[in-house]
């Protein structure tokens, strides 16, 4: 009996093996989602190259992919295979891949992480990539967006895309409660209101306001006219700042058109809003695509700018927090010349307009944004270029992922009472100041 | 022919004809572990003293790593929380394996089904058993909180935000998940005694309770003791459903981070592996405290003749 | 023939309470085992935004099949599937024959730094599985041999879990068994093969059953060693399926459905051999 399984499963593995020899040709092509341009690489007298392109987006990949072939169609003797990896494993797998020399030839990078890349040289530098050339060229893309990618004077990365903050809202949900739609002439006290009359009329959530950085305090922080962490200083402990997370937080604590912090643990902001459960949320404008493939809020959500803040300490009382991606290719990569000349690619004019148009994400080449937009245009999205005139870079630095946890753990303290906001940004300055100090 | 009561005799066998084939048989096994794991081992004993900076390279920085960690609530509640965990899951889920191994080994109509059933979970993806049970914990709409709704009046118990009851809802679905291994482990084990002993022991008028505390257990025990042992491993190194089940977003985060989650996010996401290592070692050194505390008790209820 | 848990028999009574008790307990802990497992199964027919909503719904609106076609289309999951499997294959082939070896050596003979080598064993399963990803990662970009099928296999070469779980196996089997066998003339090697490694059939089933569900289930490592998706396993191919705000939760349930039939294949060809095995084993000779 024994004998007998495992002759079968010798015959199962040998079988196996063979098919899968055979198997990977065909489904290689087949995953990399290429078209005929694989295939038909006229014998160019280009050598044939294959290139890894990681991204940690599966929404994107279409678009990643379109742009794959653009290139393809243009440089026959080039394929391009875009591989995804989930967000919670891309980082892990990236480090792996760079202290063994295995980095994909051109991937995604994030602000996040980028300097910890930049310091110790895994990223090719990019500051001359496109001297020469005419209309193609680092200044047309938004300053912030540059910076974010520059270490040490030098470029690494070539801009991908921008992001900013938008307030999406629910019309039926407004219809219901007979609430006019949120415009440029809100406040934080007319969303206030707002949120209030909803929860009265109709029992649904006005407003969700969980505990969150980029899509919730450091937007009313900076409305406020108040900043974190800046040129290596803290900014927590002022009264702009104060001011900013307060209202933040109130907007869970002191009301209840929001729902608690244990209800965001069973069902976050985004699930609560998708289901018509809450009536409004900050939203990132990485989510539209998301939220449109979801028939449940499709049409029935659109977007506003945020409102402006009501007596700001500095300023005009307005801000949304923006970021961006860049892309980035290895210094240890073996198809390093291919790989630049894709990256150059990727940030002409042309490649922006085929990526804004995928949908993927607002692409970073100035003026070409528009393409985005056009394509959800029942939704407002304006709302979030507009935003972009009142963009403050996620706030980000060399010790960051020293600080972030910090960040979080003590603001979390204050929603689950342990301690004032007072406490919390005194405890804050100490802590992270002293951290940015070994800067 | 079973021999039944010969308890180990050490046997003076010549030392010399055993090492050889001691050695031999033993030797792809330890190289193997000394390459892969070993050597990895070691490393981080070594990490464990300085600060990475980022990619391999380091710098020593002798104890500062233990200062620190020996310093930071943040450790020793997860120290707590660890030693909780183990409490919650290890002596209900090795009572449970043992009761349902027993009861799959009686002669029951559809045993087979049931067995395969109660394997299941071993073979549901980590993630989806993680989004499952997420729902099943809502607060508002999930089934659990609907059925016990079911007795009276609305129950709106919120599982896995409530400091207190985060830690004890991920201890079931811990036990949920792995109780198909130590079923199979405890049949194994239960499958291993003569039916001739329980044969005597009904012609000489034993009943169920007796049976079971006099012939099961003591025979069944070197196998509970490979269980529990393995358990209390796991529970200590638990990871994977805690990060999965509670972010650090949720109110009742701090009373559930595991020793194991805090090296995560230390060694993936802060990015300092040094410190990380020394987490590492931490933990290593509770378990091996377990295990050896559990290695001498052993000799008071592990039973090894036959 | 007696059975071994008739509680509470009474010569009067028609139906054996315990019986019935001991039923009503299986099946409750039976649906408890199920009801994760059929709400997997009901997402994968929802769409995204119902699989999301609150209030839940439990039977789909609609049974959209579009979910696992997208699967189908999107992964290879042929290619997942074969690398699995041999790669488990692989994995139960070296665990049984060193774990084997190696549990005997440690539970029956004595030579010198036994009980050393035995606590290195030990040791290894105190760590976390974390620490020694990236050294082995490294190992294997050094060798050149990463992105292959030997990667995966690479960390289950040796197991220290086996190794111990066996050690175990063969102690609790009689010392005399081994005896009988060399007052007959058997080396140490045919003692062991011939006679006590037999005996643990059970032992090497359950073995094999851990191996490859810990195989099957194991994520990170498939993902970090091999780069191209066409050498990924079940798991680690399902795992491109998270997003980093969204994850399309129906995708991900009907992967996981299919990732399942593998090993429920698995189980019913054990199934058979399990029950044999212990029928086998059950009254020693």
């Amino acid at each position: 009996m024994k004998t007998r399984i495992l002759a079968l499963f010798l015959i199962l593995g040998l079988v196996l093996s063979l098919a899968a020899c055979g198997g990977s040709a065909s489904t290689t092509a087949a995953a990399g989602g290429q078209a005929a341009t694989t295939a038909a690489s006229a014998g160019d007298s280009g050598e044939k190259v294959n290139l890894t392109f990681g991204i940690w987006d599966s929404y994107q990949k279409p678009g990643m992919e379109a742009l794959a072939a653009a290139y393809t169609a243009k440089n026959p003797n080039v394929t391009i295979e875009v591989q995804v990896t989930g967000w919670d494993e891309y980082w892990t797998k990236l480090e792996a891949a760079a202290s063994g020399g295995e980095l994909p030839d051109i991937f995604w990078m994030h602000t996040n992480e980028f300097i910890k890349y930049a310091s110790n040289n895994m990223l090719v530098d990019v500051t001359n990539l496109y001297d020469g050339a005419t209309d193609a060229g680092y200044s047309n893309f938004p300053e912030g967006l540059v910076k974010n990618f520059t270490y040490d004077g030098k470029l690494y990365g070539v801009p991908k895309d921008w992001d900013t903050i938008g307030l999406a809202y629910n019309k039926e949900i407004f219809d219901q409660a007979g609430v006019k739609y949120p415009d440029d002439t809100w406040t934080w006290d007319t969303l206030v209101e707002a949120a209030k009359t909803i929860k009265e009329k109709t029992g649904i959530y006005g407003f969700a306001a969980p505990y969150d950085d980029q899509q919730g305090f450091l937007n009313t922080i900076y409305q406020a006219g108040g900043f974190t962490v800046a040129d290596g200083k803290t900014g927590y402990n002022t009264d702009a700042a104060k001011k900013g997370l307060s209202y933040w937080i109130s907007l869970q604590k002191d009301y209840d058109f929001s729902p608690t912090q244990e209800q965001f643990a069973d069902a976050d902001a985004g699930t609560l809003f998708q289901s018509g459960q809450v009536a409004m949320q900050f939203l990132g404008s990485w989510n539209i695509t998301p939220y449109m493939n979801n028939e449940d809020i499709k049409g029935k959500f659109d977007i506003a700018i945020l409102p402006k803040a009501t007596n700001p300490v500095s300023g005009e009382g307005r801000a949304s927090i923006y970021n961006g991606l860049a892309y980035a290719t290895s210094t240890k990569g073996k198809n390093q010349a291919a790989a630049l000349e894709f990256l150059k690619f990727l940030g002409t004019r042309e490649a922006n307009i085929i990526h804004g148009e995928s949908g993927a994400a607002i692409p970073a080449f100035n003026g070409t944004s528009e393409t985005w937009l056009t394509k959800f245009p029942e939704l407002n999205l304006k709302a979030y270029t507009d935003m972009m005139d009142y963009g403050i870079q996620f706030p980000g630095s060399k010790t960051k992922s020293k600080w972030g946890p910090i960040e979080k753990q003590t603001i979390m303290e204050v929603y689950n009472g342990t301690l004032t906001v007072d406490e919390a940004v005194a405890k804050l300055e100490t802590e992270i100041g002293a951290i940015l100090a070994t800067e | 022919m079973t021999s039944t009561h010969i308890a180990p005799v050490k046997r003076a066998k010549p030392l010399s004809h055993d090492a050889g084939w001691g050695y031999l048989m033993v030797a792809p096994t330890i190289l193997g572990l000394i390459i892969l794991n070993i050597y990895p081992f070691f490393h981080s004993i070594y990490m464990s003293f300085s600060e990475t900076m980022l990619f391999g390279n380091w710098e020593w920085v002798g104890l500062d790593n233990y200062r620190k960690m020996f310093s930071d609530p943040n450790m020793w509640r997860a120290t707590g929380n660890t030693l909780y965990f183990v409490l919650l899951t290890v002596p209900l889920g090795i009572f449970l394996a043992l009761a349902f191994a027993s009861m799959l080994n009686s002669q029951i109509k559809g045993r087979d089904g049931l067995r395969a059933i109660y394997f299941l979970p071993m073979i549901v993806a980590p993630a989806a058993i993680a989004m499952v049970w997420k729902w099943l914990y809502n607060t508002e709409y999930g089934l659990i909180n609907q059925f016990l709704g079911l007795f009276g009046a609305d129950v709106k118990i919120n599982w896995i935000s409530n400091p207190k009851l985060a830690l004890p809802a991920a201890a079931i679905v811990a036990i949920w998940s792995s109780i198909g291994y130590d079923i199979i482990l405890l049949l194994a084990g239960l499958q291993a005694i003569p039916r001739s002993y329980y044969e005597a022991a009904d012609i000489d008028g034993a009943n169920f309770i007796s049976k079971f505390f006099h012939i099961t257990v003591p025979m069944v025990s070197p196998t509970m003791f490979f269980v529990l042992i393995m358990r209390l491993m796991a529970a200590l190194k638990q990871f994977d459903l805690v990060y999965m089940m509670i972010t650090d977003t949720n109110p009742a985060f701090q009373q559930s981070q595991t020793l194991m989650y805090l090296f995560y996010r230390e060694s993936f996401q802060v990015g300092n592996k040094g410190y990380a290592s020394a987490l590492v070692l931490w933990t290593f050194v509770i378990i091996l405290a377990f295990t050896a505390i559990q290695f001498v008790g052993q000799k008071k209820w592990v039973h090894y003749d036959q | 023939m007696t059975t071994l848990q008739n509680t509470a028999q009474r010569p009067h009574a028609p139906v054996p309470v315990g019986k019935i008790v001991l039923y009503a307990v299986l099946l409750a802990g039976a649906v408890t085992m199920l009801v994760p497992f059929l709400w997997m199964i009901l997402t994968s027919f929802k769409s995204v935004g119902e699989s999301i909503r609150v209030p839940p719904t439990i039977l789909p609106a609609r049974w959209i099949t579009a979910n696992y076609k997208e699967v189908i289309s999107t992964l290879p999951m042929f290619n997942l599937y074969s690398n699995t499997l041999l790669l488990i294959f692989f994995r139960i082939l070296l665990a049984s024959i060193f774990s084997s070896m190696a549990g005997y050596a440690f539970a029956k003979l004595r030579f010198p730094g036994r009980n050393l080598m035995f606590g290195l064993v030990l040791a290894q399963n105190m760590l976390p599985a974390q620490i020694f990803i990236i050294p082995q990662y490294l190992m294997l970009a050094k060798m050149n041999a990463l992105n292959s099928m030997f990667a995966l296999v690479f960390p289950g070469l040796v197991s220290a879990f086996g190794t111990f779980f066996l050690r175990q196996t063969y102690m609790s089997l009689p010392d005399d068994l081994a005896e009988a066998a060399r007052i007959d003339g058997c080396n140490q090697w045919q003692t062991f093969y011939r006679i006590l490694l037999p005996l643990t059939k059970t032992a090497l089933m359950a073995l094999a059953v851990f191996t490859a569900v810990f195989a099957y289930g194991d994520l990170m490592w498939p993902l970090i060693a091999n780069t191209d998706l066409n050498k990924m396993t079940l798991a680690s191919g399902l795992s491109v399926l998270r997003g980093q705000f969204t994850t399309k939760y129906p995708l991900l349930m009907a992967g996981s459905v299919l990732a399942m039939l593998p090993m429920i294949v698995l189980y019913s060809v054990f199934q058979r051999q399990f029950v044999e095995g212990i029928a086998l084993t059950g009254t020693k000779a």
